[in-house]
């Protein structure tokens, strides 16, 4: 009996493991099963199939000698490999990139240094014949007018006519006439943008680059590079009706067209102007203020100041090359004019 | 109630916020490169009854050529002016406009009881539409170019912020006569080569004559003495003087910036040496010392450094020194070999002559040898001189060979060289200061 009992209890166990040993199994392969589906399965369902490994072409035979090549060889391969490479790239230009203009002539035969007065002793004569000096004239100035204030008249006259090209003209770079140094720096100030504007270095004339001056040489590349960069200028505006990059160059280089640079002047790159302006939808403006009226009192800043605000009323600025569609953006326009490049 | 107060509040805290935002709908750009072009100017005749018309059309002609030599202003051809301002009243901009002038310059031309005439003008910002200055003169009928030149110098000095130059003289070596024995006499002129005239009578040989920068005064290089001695000619007087009996030659002399003392070089057996001479007391002090040939001194506008050229390093450079001579420091380090340094009167560059492989060059660079330009070159291009604005510089320059040597000036950024007409052949010029 106790065996009995002993049984059955064995048989609770047992029946347990007796009874389920079938469903378990199958149950826990189902649930093994199951879940290495989730697991693995589910992901690959939305994974693009790896693609196939390419197979990557080996010559055996034609490594060898390349990557024996790369060392030192005392074989020369050189012959080989040039060859190669002009069939690919381009057919003809490179040998003469830089068109060399004419030698220098310099008109000095042989007494370069003769010139200089010599010092001929000439007849002692103490007293010289003294003509009679010109009367000092005496100006008076007399009183200063203040003449009836005409109507003024800030409306900006939109006529696009002539933009001038004389510009050329002023900008004396000497780069064109004198010999090699100048052919060599040509290429380095030659950079992107081809218009009739310059960055301040370009307005003042050298006539050849010094070697030995290592400032001269060095900066106008990077003066440059910095001028033509993408301006820190940057519409604020909500995001959806912000001008392009393009659109903002375009009026930039029309306003470098119109900014009349005294580039000569005393202290000339502290003459930094901040003007505001208001632009109508037609593209002129309106009214143009110079921001810093406490700088007005110094003559030289007064004279960049009024010049820099005269740009908004040139020809060539009026009017303002600006997307209509995009007046909101526009309407209020500051132009911080800075000649910081100037040497 | 509750919420809407609470929305009031947000929007309350909230509007200062965003009203930098909403304000700042703006475009702003940056602008770092532009143009350097004459500004358009027009200067119709000013108006005048009677004589007073001629006189008006001469001063104007002065005016305008002086502001077009400049190279700074480019005064607008008459026959394309609409309006006639001669008529009196204010100016009709928008005719201006039309003919993109963007300045304009009005006058008249009046006698007054006393025989005297009065000149007056405006100008004129075209743009803005506004008077920018105006002044009148009263002053006897020959002095007109004098007039003509300081309403010039206004016009410049209003919209360049600089002063002006136009009424100025230069001083210079008038040259005549075969090579092998060329005449040289002092001569003078207005800065537009009007009023020539020579000071001295050719007799002694004369060289380097500088203005002094406070009286109508001129130190210069002579052998009438038979040796070179450096001498003083006063312009209101006519008196000359040598400027002291040394042993040795004295020469290249240069005002100091106060008129009281000359600067010169001496010469001490094969070297020279440089000196200051109080020109009360005639007091030589040295200022440089040693076998080298140091010469061509020339103060700084303050009087604290003095430029000058030495080949005490082996080559001719140029160098800078303190007022009182020592701490002399090299500047130059280019090819080639430096002479005639000149400090600019606005303190910021040295003006020099520089002889690189044969060729003469005119440069300019920072007091401490930075930013070298040379300006223009030629067989021989010498004797910078500075206006007395430090824009414009005048030298001397010979083409070729046996030719002709003429005086030119320059503006310092390198445009607008052109000649200085001379009666003669010319050479040394010297610029004075403005005459008022």
């Amino acid at each position: 009996m106790s065996v009995l009992v002993l049984e059955r209890d064995d048989p609770v166990d047992s029946e347990i493991t007796d009874a389920m040993p079938g469903g378990i199994a199958a149950s826990a392969v189902m649930h093994i099963g199951i879940f290495a589906l989730i697991i693995i399965g589910l992901p690959n369902l939305f994974r693009p199939p790896i693609p196939e490994e390419q197979p990557i072409a080996v010559e055996l035979v034609t490594i060898a000698p390349e990557t024996r090549a790369t060392h030192p060889n005392p074989n020369a391969p050189v012959p080989k490999a040039k060859p190669d490479i002009p069939v690919e790239a381009a057919p003809a230009p490179v040998p003469q990139p830089k068109p060399e203009p004419p030698p220098p002539t310099p008109a000095a035969p042989s007494s370069a240094e003769a010139p200089p007065p010599p010092p001929a002793p000439a007849p002692p004569q103490p007293k010289a014949e003294v003509p009679p000096p010109p009367p000092p004239p005496p100006p008076k100035p007399v009183e200063a007018q203040a003449p009836p204030p005409p109507p003024p008249k800030p409306e900006p006259k939109p006529d696009p006519k002539q933009e001038k090209a004389a510009f050329d003209k002023m900008l004396k770079n000497l780069e064109k006439a004198p010999p090699k140094q100048v052919a060599q720096a040509k290429p380095d100030t030659r950079p992107d943008k081809q218009d009739n504007t310059a960055a301040f270095d370009t307005l003042l004339k050298n006539l050849e680059k010094n070697t030995a001056m290592p400032d001269p040489s060095a900066k106008p590349q990077r003066q440059r590079v910095a001028a033509a960069a993408p301006p820190s200028s940057q519409p604020r505006a909500p995001l959806g009706s912000q001008l392009t990059a393009s659109e903002i160059d375009l009026v930039r280089e029309q306003l470098e067209r119109c900014w009349n640079i005294n580039a000569g002047a005393r202290d000339a790159k502290d003459l930094v102007v901040e003007v505001r302006a208001t632009v109508q939808p037609d593209g002129t403006v309106s009214q143009a203020v110079i921001v810093d009226q406490g700088r007005m009192g110094d003559p030289l800043w007064r004279a960049a100041a009024e010049s820099a605000r005269r740009t908004f009323f040139n020809p060539a600025c009026t009017p303002l090359k600006l997307p209509p569609d995009k007046y909101a953006t526009w309407k209020d326009l500051v132009v911080n004019f800075s000649p910081r490049d100037i040497q | 109630m509750i919420v809407s107060r609470r929305a009031f509040g947000a929007m309350a805290l909230l509007t200062p916020l965003l009203a930098p935002a909403l304000a700042r709908a703006e475009l702003t750009i940056d602008l770092n490169r532009g143009k350097m072009e004459p500004l358009p100017i027009a200067i119709p005749a000013f108006s005048g009854d009677g004589p007073n018309t001629q006189l008006g059309q001469q001063i104007t002609g002065v005016v305008s050529n002086d502001l077009q030599n400049s190279g700074l202003f480019q005064v607008l051809d008459p026959h394309s002016y609409i309006q006639n301002v001669s008529a009196g009243g204010p100016p009709d901009f928008g005719a201006w406009r039309q003919i993109n002038a963007q300045a304009l310059v009005t006058g008249l031309v009046q006698t007054q009881p006393d025989g005297k005439a009065r000149v007056e003008f405006r100008l004129w910002d075209v743009f803005a539409g506004q008077q920018l200055a105006g002044f009148a003169y009263t002053t006897t009928q020959q002095n007109w170019r004098r007039i003509a030149h300081i309403i010039a110098d206004e016009i410049y000095k209003r919209l360049t912020g600089e002063d002006g130059y136009f009424d100025t003289r230069i001083v210079y070596i008038a040259e005549s006569g075969p090579a092998q024995n060329r005449i040289k006499r002092l001569a003078i002129m207005d800065q537009d080569g009007a009023n020539n005239q020579h000071l001295t009578d050719g007799r002694a040989l004369v060289l380097t004559p500088r203005f002094s920068p406070s009286v109508q005064e001129i130190t210069y290089l002579s052998y009438a003495s038979g040796t070179p001695r450096v001498y003083l000619f006063n312009i209101d007087t006519g008196q000359q003087e040598s400027i002291g009996d040394f042993a040795g030659m004295t020469f290249a002399p240069r005002f100091s910036p106060d008129g009281n003392r000359v600067v010169l070089s001496k010469s001490e057996g094969g070297a020279s040496n440089i000196y200051s001479l109080d020109l009360r007391t005639h007091r030589l002090t040295p200022l440089s010392s040693g076998g080298a040939i140091d010469t061509s001194p020339c103060y700084s506008p303050d009087g604290s450094k003095i430029a000058f050229n030495s080949d005490r390093g082996g080559s001719q450079q140029l160098y800078v020194m303190g007022g009182d001579g020592g701490g002399a420091q090299r500047i130059s380090f280019g090819s080639g070999k430096y002479a005639t340094p000149v400090w600019s009167p606005r303190g910021d560059l040295i003006a020099f002559t520089k002889i690189d492989g044969g060729t003469f060059f005119i440069g300019v660079m920072h007091p401490d040898g930075s930013g070298e330009r040379l300006l223009t070159k030629d067989f021989l291009v010498e004797g910078p001189t500075w206006a007395p604005n430090g824009r414009v510089l005048a030298y001397f320059r010979q083409s070729g060979g046996g030719r002709s040597t003429r005086l030119y000036s320059i503006d310092l950024t390198g445009s607008n060289p052109h000649e200085l007409a001379t009666p003669g052949d010319a050479s040394d010029p010297a610029w004075s200061p403005l005459l008022r």
